[in-house]
């Protein structure tokens, strides 16, 4: 039933959610851990076949 | 505190993502259909569930259900409202727009398991309209110091008002689901003024802009939304004859 995991929406989430938290609150931390977790999903949805 | 760094870095990746992404669907001519059907197109829908489908596909395979993705739908409505009361409007605007992601989801997921009936559709749109009083009330909050508060105030009234005409005329036998403001197009407009305006006023380094363009669209939504709303009346009561 599953063909491709969803790397892609999910990375794109995680780094716009990364980038306003850092963007609106100043979480430099948290929101740079978000943007280079969904950085590194991002690059598995390249990965994909 | 300003971010133009970052927010030029944002506004790449934005960039990189709607040209590579939106920009062939709307090339491709599929939007062709009229604005009746919304400002959207079928085009840019048909990209989205495409897009989702591997969402739901993991969900489903999980063993999730439809019900608790509508949960957390509304969870991060009442959150989106909260920081959009706290004046985080990249992060607000981007939450307006996961939350509609959710609710484009859990349709998905229960057509996809067969289990799309009257308790889910109506589940669906009472969580919807909380999640959007949810969000209205956070932008109230935000605005209330001027004239923006009577936009968003009349695109409060301007939503609910083209669910109650659908909701209505279902109720009297009649399909009416037309409209070029629909959900998905206020999220899109609402969410996307929120996220741009904030990278403008860091760009530019003038925190007090941030508001600017979502003030816009939230007037673009108040006549918008009421048109739809009005166009959903006539056309019920000419059907009904």
């Amino acid at each position: 039933m599953q063909s491709r995991l969803p790397y892609g929406v999910l990375g794109v989430f995680l780094v716009l959610l990364g980038a306003g938290t850092m963007l609106d609150a100043d979480w430099m931390i948290r929101g740079g851990a978000l943007v280079i977790g969904g950085a590194a999903l991002l690059v598995l949805e390249r990965r994909q076949p | 505190m300003c971010h133009s760094w970052l927010a030029a870095g944002v506004a790449v990746f934005l960039g990189v993502l709607i040209v590579r992404e939106i920009v062939p669907v709307v090339r491709s001519g599929e939007d062709g259909a009229p604005l009746e059907h919304g400002l959207l197109g079928q085009g840019l829908r048909r990209w989205f569930r495409a897009r989702i489908e591997p969402l739901v596909d993991l969900l489903l395979n999980a063993g999730v259900r439809a019900d608790a993705v509508s949960a957390i739908q509304l969870a991060m409505s009442a959150l989106c409202g909260l920081t959009y009361a706290r004046g985080w409007l990249f992060t607000a605007g981007w939450l307006l727009l996961s939350a509609g992601t959710l609710d484009v989801l859990d349709g998905s997921m229960a057509r996809k398991r067969d289990a799309a009936g009257p308790r889910g559709a109506f589940l669906d749109s009472v969580v919807d309209r909380y999640g959007e009083a949810a969000v209205f009330l956070g932008l109230a909050a935000r605005l209330r110091g001027g004239w923006p508060l009577w936009a968003v105030l009349g695109a409060a009234f301007g939503a609910f008002m083209v669910s109650y005409t659908r909701a209505r005329a279902e109720g009297v036998g009649v399909e009416c689901s037309e409209g070029m403001m629909q959900r998905p197009e206020r999220y899109v407009l609402i969410g996307g003024a929120s996220m741009f305006g904030a990278l403008g006023a860091h760009l530019a380094c003038a925190p007090g802009a941030a508001p600017g363009l979502l003030v816009a669209a939230l007037v673009a939504v108040a006549v918008l939304a009421n048109v739809t709303a009005l166009q959903r009346a006539l056309t019920v009561v000419r059907r009904l004859g």
